[in-house]
């Protein structure tokens, strides 16, 4: 027993902490704070080593570390914030326009950044695990305990909110703004 | 109230398409329907373009920040404490249990050689086989769709100078950088070479050489590194061998897509040329290319 429990910490090392970067990144924009994102992601791995035994060899443990951290972070903001969920219907006028504005050109990674924090948690989770973390639909869905359609259409509409903060409309209206030094620190 | 007229309506169709389409999760007849409604409408292009662009955009801002080096070190140290309680058991105890684990994994990996030769001998594997091929095929038609005709990268001309001295992660670097006037002289005066770049699309990394050439021809060599692919496991049969190297073939849409493979690398010719076309040049290029990612691999 006290081998086999030996082999797996040497395990999960190989297999798990690769995948710190992706984690923290995530972490840091699901939270907006990057004290806390530091602290979610060494719960992450503590709570994934307890369950490590659990975890079946050949299965995609990048997708089971993300799981982890979401509900992480879930159970964080269920402790310090009173969380207001975007109700999938609801359709801000933004939304219902057809017309689709270009993308600026030479949009900074701050701007692209200071976008995506605006946008509603619920929509930046999914662009986050399908734009970045280049996870699947079903994936996605499973980490988050919703039906693949749901996914489907938060990521549609957190791309589309986002599409119109960084349009060169936007932008040129101040919209999408570069957020302040230091912002995140005061979470 | 809104008045729409029949082609902006059709057109909203296929947009709501556009975000499964560019994360691959549309089946293949939609995916077919998406791309042949691209050919025929800029607007739609140049939306799909800029949808491409933003989640670009958004990976690599996210991805600019890099987890702070204590961190890694908390982790490690946290694993560390826990990891100190188990280390107090008795060597006899671990011998006995290594035994048993050795055993436990020959036994596993036994099984697992079963189910492959029991696989092997059901009915439809033809069928199956040539699905697989197709889908292996798609790995390098999903790369030129996104980076050469919707980023408009076949537009962008970049000198070997520029592509030689480029550095960053999306420098050819020396590895592959030989290849692009190999593959110009493979090609000839028909084919101009645009430029040559890695990329990443639909959750791989690509090495990417673009090329224009007569008649609105554009043409990619595309090379991503196997993930379990492999043509020749898939028991589906070559359109033609060049210099011994198996060459397979298939069209979607006005796409042709030609593909062979090393030991680690798959490697593709997708273009608008047609069949022959494509096939031919792939013949040329396939035993070149072949032995460069070859000399890669030892």
């Amino acid at each position: 027993m006290f081998f086999r429990k030996k082999v797996q910490t040497d395990e999960f090392e190989a297999a798990a902490l690769p995948h710190l970067n992706d984690l923290y990144r995530t972490a840091v924009h699901l939270v907006r704070n990057r004290t806390e994102a530091h602290d979610i992601v060494q719960d992450v791995y503590l709570q994934a080593w307890k369950v490590f035994h659990r975890f079946e060899p050949g299965t995609n443990c990048r997708a089971w570390l993300f799981k982890i951290l979401i509900n992480e972070v879930h159970h964080y903001r269920r402790r310090w914030f009173n969380t207001k969920v975007v109700p999938d219907l609801e359709q801000p006028l933004e939304e219902t326009l057809t017309f689709e504005p270009p993308i600026a050109e030479n949009i900074q990674d701050e701007t692209v950044l200071a976008a995506l924090d605006e946008i509603p948690r619920e929509f930046r989770e999914v662009v986050l695990l399908s734009d970045v973390q280049e996870f699947t639909y079903k994936e996605i869905a499973e980490m988050l305990s919703i039906p693949v359609g749901t996914v489907m259409s938060r990521l549609s509409r957190g791309r589309k909110q986002l599409r119109m903060k960084l349009s060169g409309y936007a932008t040129a209206a101040g919209i999408g703004r570069k957020p302040q030094e230091g912002a995140y620190e005061r979470g | 109230m809104n008045v729409v007229s029949f082609n902006e309506r059709s057109c909203e169709r296929y947009r709501r398409y556009f975000d499964a389409y560019l994360d691959n999760e549309l089946l293949v007849e939609t995916n077919q329907d998406v791309l042949q409604h691209l050919n025929s409408c800029p607007n739609c292009t140049r939306i799909l373009g800029d949808r491409a662009r933003l989640k670009e955009l958004v990976r690599n801002a996210v991805k600019s920040e890099s987890a702070p080096a204590d961190l890694v070190a908390a982790v490690r140290g946290n694993l560390g404490t826990r990891r100190a309680a188990f280390f107090g058991g008795n060597t006899t105890q671990w011998m006995m249990a290594a035994a048993l684990l050795l055993l436990v994994i020959g036994g596993v990996s036994a099984l697992r050689w079963g189910a492959i030769i029991r696989f092997a001998g059901k009915d439809g594997v033809l069928q199956a086989a040539s699905a697989r091929v197709q889908e292996i095929l798609r790995v390098g038609l999903i790369d030129h769709v996104h980076c050469a005709i919707l980023s408009q990268r076949w537009k962008q001309l970049v000198t070997f100078e520029e592509m030689k001295s480029a550095s960053g992660p999306q420098a050819l670097g020396p590895e592959f950088v030989d290849l692009v006037p190999a593959m110009q002289a493979k090609l000839g005066s028909e084919f101009k070479v645009v430029q040559g770049h890695r990329c990443a699309a639909n959750h791989r990394q690509y090495v990417h050489l673009i090329f224009t050439g007569n008649k609105g021809a554009i043409l990619s060599l595309v090379i991503t590194e196997k993930n379990g692919e492999s043509f020749s496991k898939a028991d589906a049969v070559a359109v033609m061998n060049a210099s011994g190297i198996p060459i397979y073939e298939d069209r979607q849409g006005v796409l042709e897509i030609a593909g062979f493979e090393s030991d680690r690398y798959l490697a593709y010719i997708v273009s608008n040329l047609d069949r022959d076309a494509s096939l031919g040049i792939a013949s040329q290029v396939a035993p070149m290319v072949h032995d460069h990612l070859h000399r890669l691999e030892l």
